[in-house]
């Protein structure tokens, strides 16, 4: 890749990196520390880089693989369990939330365990395919579908009840009940 | 494939991203014809994802400066493992590095009276979109609106970027720019009132004009914010009277 094509792809991709990075980091400096990591790499990396249109899976993947290595030497974010579990949550409303601040949503969405908040993050970026989400993860397909369900079930019961997103503790979460559920995890 | 399992696997779907028709969805969608319910559900979840989408969109808020750190990371030999980004001093020092570069390449590239033949087109397709009538084909359906667009023989949109939902369709107009065709596409936008994206196709622009493949360009022209760019072999302006921030948030994905 030459010079000029990596100062293309920081202008095409800083911004969906930086998105994904926040979802993973609670701040905004250690997301802003990932995103740079990750296009450093990218930038050593660009000769080995072939294919442009694999381009943003490879970063967004490079990036989580950063994040993946702070958290096991450093332990910067602590997991947040998950407890009991909870079935026939009622949809989500959309005006409700609309009522909620955004900051709320996104302190919602990090008070998920990783495991799902990861799949359910890219989800609502609309940045990457299934196949390119599960490669990132290393998971079939059909795991980051059923891990996407569960997360919004998560998310949901958070914003229905806003307390529960001000602080860690036990986050209910729904049983993988049906047969379908059960096949993908 | 019943009702329950159908459920399970629409909640997944994102419009605009994913086919209903592939392998993984065709199946629960050709049980969602069948059950009135199911539709009424998957309506009802498919409008609190894109009320969540938007309040993530809004909550990420790009911290200034970042970029350039970022693009200079790339020019910067590292002598150890991650530590010079986390030096204020040199992150200032190489993006200052970058920013001459890239003001001093714009500087060549710019000849002095080379005629910036985008930034014209771009002002006058914006102030002619602000004439009435505004619209000159009304009509909310968009597979109606290319109908007619294709009758008038100018561009349609290969597709409408990801934020920009069929359902934002008010109408069409088509304007006249140095003897080509260009599409104006109204679309209500909520509050703000609405928004113009213009089509044009197959124009080789000259450095100041947006390029194949690279970020959206930003600017104000005509009273209006305007966020242009090309891909697919036209290039589009999006025009509305709101932040450059909105507009922006409009292209995300």
């Amino acid at each position: 890749m030459e010079d000029s094509r990596y100062e293309d792809a920081v202008s095409q991709l800083y911004e969906p990196a930086y998105r994904f990075a926040r979802s993973l980091a609670r701040s905004e400096s250690d997301a802003g520390e990932l995103t740079q990591e990750a296009f450093s790499r990218l930038f050593e990396k660009r000769d080995s880089i072939r294919d442009e249109s694999k381009m943003k899976s490879w970063l967004f993947t490079t990036l989580y693989r950063v994040f993946l290595g702070w958290k096991r030497r450093e332990n910067r974010w602590p997991q947040v369990e998950i407890g009991e579990a909870e079935a026939d949550l009622p949809q989500i409303d959309p005006q409700q939330v609309s009522r909620c601040e955004a900051a709320d949503v996104l302190g919602a969405l990090h008070a998920i365990e990783e495991r799902y908040r990861v799949p359910l993050a890219l989800f609502y970026m609309d940045d990457l395919s299934y196949e390119e989400i599960a490669a990132l993860l290393e998971v079939p397909m059909g795991t980051v579908m059923s891990r996407i369900s569960r997360g919004k079930d998560a998310l949901r019961k958070l914003l229905a009840e806003p307390k529960a997103s001000s602080g860690p503790g036990i986050l209910p979460f729904p049983p993988a009940s049906t047969s379908t559920q059960a096949a993908h995890e | 494939m019943n009702s329950e399992q159908a459920r399970f696997i629409l909640r997944v779907f994102r419009p605009g991203v994913d086919r209903p028709d592939a392998p993984e969805f065709a199946q629960a969608f050709d049980r969602l014809r069948q059950d009135p319910e199911l539709a009424e559900w998957f309506e009802r979840e498919m409008a609190g994802d894109a009320a969540i989408r938007r309040k993530l969109s809004e909550a990420v808020v790009f911290p200034p400066g970042l970029r350039e750190p970022v693009a200079a990371s790339g020019k910067v030999v590292r002598t150890g493992p991650r530590v010079w980004w986390r030096r204020p001093t040199l992150v200032a020092l190489a993006a200052s590095v970058v920013l001459l570069l890239a003001l001093g390449i714009q500087h060549v590239r710019r000849e002095p009276n080379r005629s910036e033949v985008f930034v014209a087109f771009r002002e006058s397709v914006v102030t002619a979109g602000q004439e009435k009538p505004h619209i000159s084909f009304m009509d909310s359906s968009l597979p109606r609106v290319r109908e007619y667009l294709q009758s008038q023989r100018v561009p349609d949109p290969p597709a409408l970027p990801a934020r920009l939902q069929p359902g934002m369709i008010k109408g069409c107009r088509v304007l006249e720019w140095n003897g080509r065709k260009v599409s104006l596409i109204c679309l209500d936008f909520g509050e703000q009132g609405h928004v113009d994206l213009f089509v044009i196709q197959d124009v080789a622009w000259d450095p100041t004009g947006p390029r194949s493949g690279s970020g959206p360009l930003m600017a104000q022209t005509g009273g209006m914010n305007t966020v242009s760019w090309t891909e697919n072999g036209c290039t589009y302006i999006l025009a509305a009277k709101a932040s450059p921030e909105a507009l922006r948030r409009l292209l995300s994905v």
